[in-house]
């Protein structure tokens, strides 16, 4: 049982290093087929923007750990967003923003993950408006 | 059997910093630093020739691994992800200089939340 864990456990983390796009039929970005970039339906990046115009670049199954981008990035198609792989948030300055980027990962690693979980730190000045950030994003 | 489940290579977690924009992304330890410039590449459409990578401001070169510059998984966690900086080529042929632009900073700390004096370390609190 353990060996077919870390069989599948090996599968997984190569196949999130290659940054393999998840669905199939998606279109092939430029020559070289291995790394995704943000553009298309289907890519492997979105752009989050915060307030005072910092990119933050992330995995797009990261940033579905937010029911709001979830919502934003898969929609019927009326969100422009859904087209361009861009969020932009009016009202998250960049250092909430960062620390929501470190927590998809965070989330990400080590849900379901049976090795030891480390604590998410976090700076009691920060804590206020990482709270509404948090409250805004649904995560 | 629990041996075997860490045999494989840890992934590490850094941020990639130029300017105004800042990449999450991950790699094995073992990962090349030319191997993450051509997933840079797939981000921000730019050749790896053209790319420059710097961690504490020591240059990594292209045939070292990750592990090599000193990014390791107790280094570079998910939570806490290790900084490198970029830079790209200019247009007269020189690399420009690392320039990062930093993060807003939160506000101060109301009086409610601080610490309360009496409980609070030797250090001064200043008025």
């Amino acid at each position: 049982m353990h060996c077919c864990y870390y069989h599948t456990a090996n599968l997984l983390l190569t196949w999130r290093h290659k940054g393999i796009i998840m669905s199939e039929g998606a279109e092939k970005m430029d020559e070289d087929p291995q790394y995704g970039g943000c553009e298309g339906p289907d890519a492997t990046y979105v752009k989050l923007r915060s307030s005072d115009n910092h990119e933050f670049i992330v995995k797009r199954e990261h940033a579905l750990t937010s029911g709001t981008i979830r919502n934003m990035l898969s929609g019927p198609g009326q969100f422009k967003e859904n087209e361009t792989n861009e969020v932009t948030f009016k009202e998250i300055p960049s250092h909430v923003l960062q620390m929501v980027c470190m927590y998809f990962t965070y989330k990400v690693r080590y849900t379901n993950s049976s090795t030891e979980i480390p604590d998410f730190q976090i700076d009691p000045k920060v804590a206020l408006e990482l709270l509404m950030a948090a409250n805004f994003l649904y995560c | 059997m629990l041996r075997l489940a860490h045999s494989f290579t840890m992934d590490i977690y850094m941020m990639i910093r130029r300017q105004k924009t800042t990449i999450f992304t991950d790699a094995k330890e073992n990962t090349s630093v030319m191997e993450l410039k051509r997933i840079l590449e797939g981000i921000l459409k730019v050749s790896p020739e053209n790319q420059k990578l710097f961690k504490d401001e020591t240059e990594m070169e292209d045939t070292k691994t990750l592990q090599d510059c000193g990014l390791t998984s107790s280094t570079a966690q998910a939570h806490k992800p290790a900084t490198l900086v970029l830079c790209f080529r200019q247009e007269d042929g020189e690399f420009e200089a690392p320039e990062v632009v930093p993060y807003s900073t939160p506000p101060e700390l109301p009086d409610v939340m601080r610490p309360q004096q009496e409980t609070a370390p030797a250090e001064q609190i200043a008025s």
